[in-house]
């Protein structure tokens, strides 16, 4: 990489770094300064003018069960959700890449989901799920899997995996997207030497395929992970964090404080606090799973 | 060779299984926008149906401003991919190709954006936005969608132009080029497969968003898809007949971009490498 | 070709070295200081326009709407902009414009939501359009001895139930809870019918059916104190006896109802309309609406109810109105809501869902210009039913006592009632535990204003 920092250089790197720059601060990290910072002022919803309080709202916060409850279905949703996630990429990944007829047309259908909006998807499962009017318990029925309906969004423990299922369905094919493109870029030559070792299918998955999707999985899961974490649409589409708690995640929660109690302040703590949490597991996550080391060993 | 028969056959069924569970949601979603309204709540279903009908579609295009939506949706989505691709292209070919102060600072930063939850950003970005005069418009809304695909957008690129070798540009420059003719004419080219899966991320991003658009667009005449099949959901009802017609029609051309575009999605989103 | 990915790298960055620190806390000032400048950015009020946000989804409405705007564009000048959020994101709307100090002229929706606002000091006095319109003192919202308010219709919670169905099994309509009881389980055979609907959610269906509930039972949120302070009184003396025995009773009826854990108000309609229960409520006639366009068929056979009285007859009343934001276009907004009102357009506006939003007043009501309306001239029943409780419905910040009861929006925003209900009929828990918990949640809201 070259190092040198010539004025001409200079200008190169203003001119290319400039746009992206000023995109950014503009539209991404004002708006989020200016939200973190609310975290430290009384601010209700009704009223204009707010008063510094220090770490007041932050107190308050800490202090609620529900915080803390909120945390828990977070987490469960999160590794629940990325792990379906990773599964499902993998599960399409491999088998995608291999030749078969029609993989054009599989290939776009899985990715589709991820291209809906996701109201549409929202909206989607809540038709097909639907106790009394969905396709899914008409089946079951019609099997006699099932004697009554099973209410996927509405019973108190099947709501939870009844969202993961929902998110993997939609994002799960970003994570085959990635894999598909990263097992395209291994070196075929690197199977045919497994091969000539005398290596079935499932060591060169375990020789050959994983450690080439190590990064890429560990990608995925940060990627998704944080994306995950700050779900907020879809399960407020289906279940607005019900039945009772079942699925009120930290994202549906902060909403609530801010939009039903009317309290920005307070829901800016909230959002401070999911922040540094992402902040400190995306740190340890590289820490812990760092890719660079193992990366030339597999090359 | 039996073997090799029956890991076909296990490769068959599962992937049979795989895509009757990524299908059946869109086939039934295509079904129930082609239900005649009557049926509509009469369950049980007919899992393949025989009686179509188009009132769903023909209600949904002739009485509800879908079409506005879909071209409001479409105008935005297309500045964002514009907007991204340039940005993101030129950051990442800075940062592959220059050393320079607060780079990994820069670099980190970008991700940064996607650990705060986006929650509490209405205030805010209203507030910049009514100031700028840009609600209810499209630039206003475009950069509001540049904000979250532009950072995984640069780090795609950033990855991309890490593969595209040097030597192929400092060919270029020894047979005079300049920097910027090298970069249009050498880099751009061979950096394709990346620039269109930014593209169709940046697409993605901008097609699905409801949060931002809701906040900014509030004349109904700016909606986009999103917030306007939000309208199909009432306090009293909701429209299921219109919601399924409008992901049909949605889905299509979402399925041909898909279909066309997947050679260059196969090598450009192979990032994490 | 580098073969490390630089991911990593910039993550190793972030350890935090002392520079770093000092940057980031010099950024963390700039932005500090921030919302006070963005906050006070000046919000120029232009006197020929308004902006009125209406929580109204039905496209008939919105052409009234049209109509009516471009009369008073006529013949004011002032240009009216129109936004329709819906009803489930009006809160958030209101909120982020007072928030940015940029309210909104006019927001048409009910006025326990406004209740909110105009606590916080930011609705207009409009007490001369209330006088000026003979708005009934039961509709009016007084907060800080202004009324807040201008009330242009109304609606009360009552039942709906399949004349035929009783007909059939020989049953008489019911009357009291026990009577509630037994048609319901004589009429419920599940899972193709059921005897009535109790929806058990968080949702303002399941709240407005556990207050309504409360009301007939003569039991209370709060009481007023001897300060003349309101006090949360749900678990008090004889008083939680009473709400324990209404959620008793909701939870024995929701033994012949469909599980209903994340109903709202669409659900009651479309159970309804799809022959799946005996006996739904809503808070007007949509429900009506809803099944005259979707099941013609059982619309004739669908009669309005009181819900069983027990200590009161009371009638849960819920009140949509006019509000007009403090330090926007107030002359503009005031204005618009007088020829709004006054417009031979407002009855057709009334008309967009018939006999679902009622006018204000009783004589609109019996007004041949309300009744010339093909759906009210099928329906007279209905409107005779409503004729016949006029009056006896009571907002829910005036239940408690005859002064506002400001603290209505703790129990009421987050749907606790629904809670409450959820709680036991899905959760198992048990009626008294509940109720308690229940107060100490708007206990713990009180001590926190």
């Amino acid at each position: 990489m070259s190092t040198s920092d010539s004025p001409r250089e200079g200008g190169w790197v203003a001119a290319a770094i400039g746009p992206a720059l000023i995109l950014l601060l503009l539209t991404a990290y004002i708006p989020i300064i200016y939200a973190l910072t609310l975290a430290f002022y009384n601010k209700t919803a009704f009223n204009p003018d707010m008063d510094f309080v220090g770490l007041k709202n932050f107190f308050w916060l800490l202090k609620r069960d529900d915080l803390w409850a909120a945390l828990g279905k977070s987490i469960v949703f999160t590794l629940g959700s990325v792990g379906f996630q990773l599964a499902f990429g993998l599960f399409f990944g491999l088998l995608l890449n291999e030749a078969i007829r029609g993989r054009a047309i599989m290939r776009s259908l899985v990715i589709l989901p991820y291209l809906l909006p996701t109201i549409v998807i929202g909206l989607v499962f809540r038709w097909i799920l639907n106790p009394e009017f969905g396709v899914v318990n008409q089946i079951l029925l019609s099997w006699g899997v099932v004697e009554r309906p099973i209410n996927f969004f509405g019973g108190l423990d099947v709501a939870m995996t009844s969202i993961i299922v929902t998110t993997g369905w939609q994002y799960g094919s970003f994570a085959v997207l990635l894999i598909l493109a990263r097992l395209q870029s291994i070196n075929p030559r690197l199977y045919e030497a497994a091969r000539s070792c005398g290596a079935g299918t499932w060591r060169c998955f375990v020789d050959v395929t994983l450690p080439n999707l190590r990064t890429t999985l560990l990608l995925i899961a940060l990627l998704r992970g944080i994306w995950m974490f700050n779900k907020f649409d879809l399960i407020w589409i289906i279940t607005k964090g019900g039945p009772l708690q079942a699925t009120e995640t930290l994202p549906i929660y902060v909403y609530k404080i801010a939009f039903q109690d009317f309290n920005f302040g307070r829901a800016a703590a909230g959002c401070f606090v999911m922040f540094v949490i992402l902040l400190v597991v995306s740190l340890i996550y590289f820490k812990y799973f760092n890719p660079t080391k193992e990366i030339e060993v597999n090359r | 060779m039996t073997a090799h028969f029956v890991v076909r056959w296990m490769r068959f069924m599962w992937l049979s299984v795989g895509m009757i569970f990524v299908v059946f949601p869109l086939y039934w979603m295509a079904t129930t926008a082609l239900t005649p309204r009557a049926e509509l709540f009469k369950p049980p279903y007919p899992l393949l149906r025989t009686s179509y009908s188009l009132e769903n579609l023909i209600e949904l295009l002739s009485a509800t401003q879908f079409l506005t939506f879909l071209k409001n949706s479409l105008i935005v989505a297309a500045g964002a991919v514009c907007i991204n691709v340039v940005a993101a292209t030129l950051a990442g070919y800075a940062l592959s190709r220059f050393a320079f102060r607060g780079k990994n600072l820069f670099a980190a930063a970008t991700l940064w954006t996607y650990m705060f939850p986006p929650i509490l950003l209405a205030i805010p970005l209203y507030l910049m936005f009514s100031t700028l005069g840009m609600r209810n418009s499209y630039s206003g809304l475009i950069l509001a969608h540049v904000s979250i695909s532009l950072p995984l957008n640069i780090w795609i690129m950033w990855q991309y132009f890490q593969v595209v070798p040097r030597s192929l540009e400092e060919a270029a420059w020894t047979s005079g080029a300049s920097r910027f003719r090298a970069l249009c004419e050498v880099l751009l080219p061979s950096a394709m497969p990346g620039i269109i899966s930014a593209a169709i991320f940046a697409f993605a991003l901008s097609w699905n968003d409801f949060a931002f658009a809701f906040i900014l667009q509030t004349d109904i005449s700016m909606f986009t898809l999103p917030v306007g099949l939000a309208t199909f959901v009432e306090q009293s009802a909701i429209h299921w007949g219109l919601i399924m017609a409008s992901s049909l029609i949605v889905s299509l051309p979402t399925f041909a971009l898909v279909f066309l575009m997947q050679r260059y999605l196969m090598r450009g989103f192979a990032i994490g490498k | 070709m580098t073969k490390k990915t630089e991911l990593p790298g910039v993550f190793r960055q972030l350890k935090t070295s002392r520079r770093s620190v000092l940057r980031s806390s010099a950024y963390l000032g700039l932005g500090l200081a921030a919302p006070s400048i963005i906050s006070r950015a000046a919000w120029a009020q232009d006197a020929k326009k308004i902006t009125f946000v209406s929580e109204e989804s039905n496209p008939k409405a919105q052409a009234v709407y049209d109509k009516i705007n471009a009369d008073f564009e006529a013949e004011t000048g002032i240009s009216v902009t129109m936004e329709y959020p819906g009803f489930e994101n009006i809160a958030q709307r209101v909120a982020t414009l007072i928030a940015s100090g940029t309210p909104a002229e006019l927001v048409w929706y009910g006025a326990g939501s406004a209740m909110e606002v105009a606590l916080q000091g930011q609705l207009a006095d409009v007490s001369d359009l209330v006088t000026d319109l003979g708005i009934p003192d039961n509709l009016r919202l007084v907060v800080d001895g202004a009324d807040r308010s201008v009330a242009t219709s109304q609606q009360f919670v009552y039942g709906w139930y399949r004349s035929d169905l009783y007909d059939e099994a020989g049953l008489d309509p019911y009357a009291d809870w026990d009577s509630y009881l037994a048609v319901s389980e004589k009429l419920n055979n599940p899972p193709a019918m059921y005897g009535n609907i109790v929806p058990s959610a968080q949702s303002g269906a399941s709240h407005l059916l556990m207050e309504t509930m409360m009301q007939k039972n003569d039991a209370h949120w709060f009481k007023m104190g001897d300060d003349g302070e309101y006090e949360v009184y749900l678990d008090q003396g004889d008083n939680m006896g009473k709400v324990v025995e209404t959620l008793e009773f909701l939870n024995k009826a929701h033994k012949f109802a469909p599980e209903g854990s994340n109903y709202s108000w669409g659900d009651l309609m479309s159970q309804y309309f799809t022959g799946r229960v005996a006996n739904s409520y809503y808070v007007g006639a949509r429900l009506l609406e809803q099944t005259m366009s979707n099941a013609p068929d059982l619309a004739p056979l669908t009669k309005p109810i009181s819900l069983p009285a027990k200590a009161t007859d009371n009638y849960y009343l819920s009140v949509q109105g006019f509000h007009v934001g403090k330090g926007s276009n107030e002359d503009g907004a005031k204005q618009y809501v007088k020829f709004f009102m006054n417009h031979p357009a407002y009855i057709e506006w009334l008309h967009s869902v018939p006999l679902h939003i009622i006018p204000a007043k009783q004589e609109v009501l019996n007004s041949e210009a309300y009744m010339d309306n093909d759906v009210i001239q099928q329906r007279m029943d209905v409107l005779e039913f409503l004729d016949s409780i006029w009056g006896k419905g009571r907002a829910p910040y005036y239940w408690d006592g005859d002064k506002l009861n400001k603290y209505v929006g703790l129990y009421q925003n987050d749907s606790l009632g629904g809670w409450m209900l959820a709680a036991m009929n899905i959760g198992g828990q048990d009626a008294e535990s509940v109720v308690k918990e229940a107060a100490d949640k708007i206990r713990e809201k009180m001590s926190d204003l």
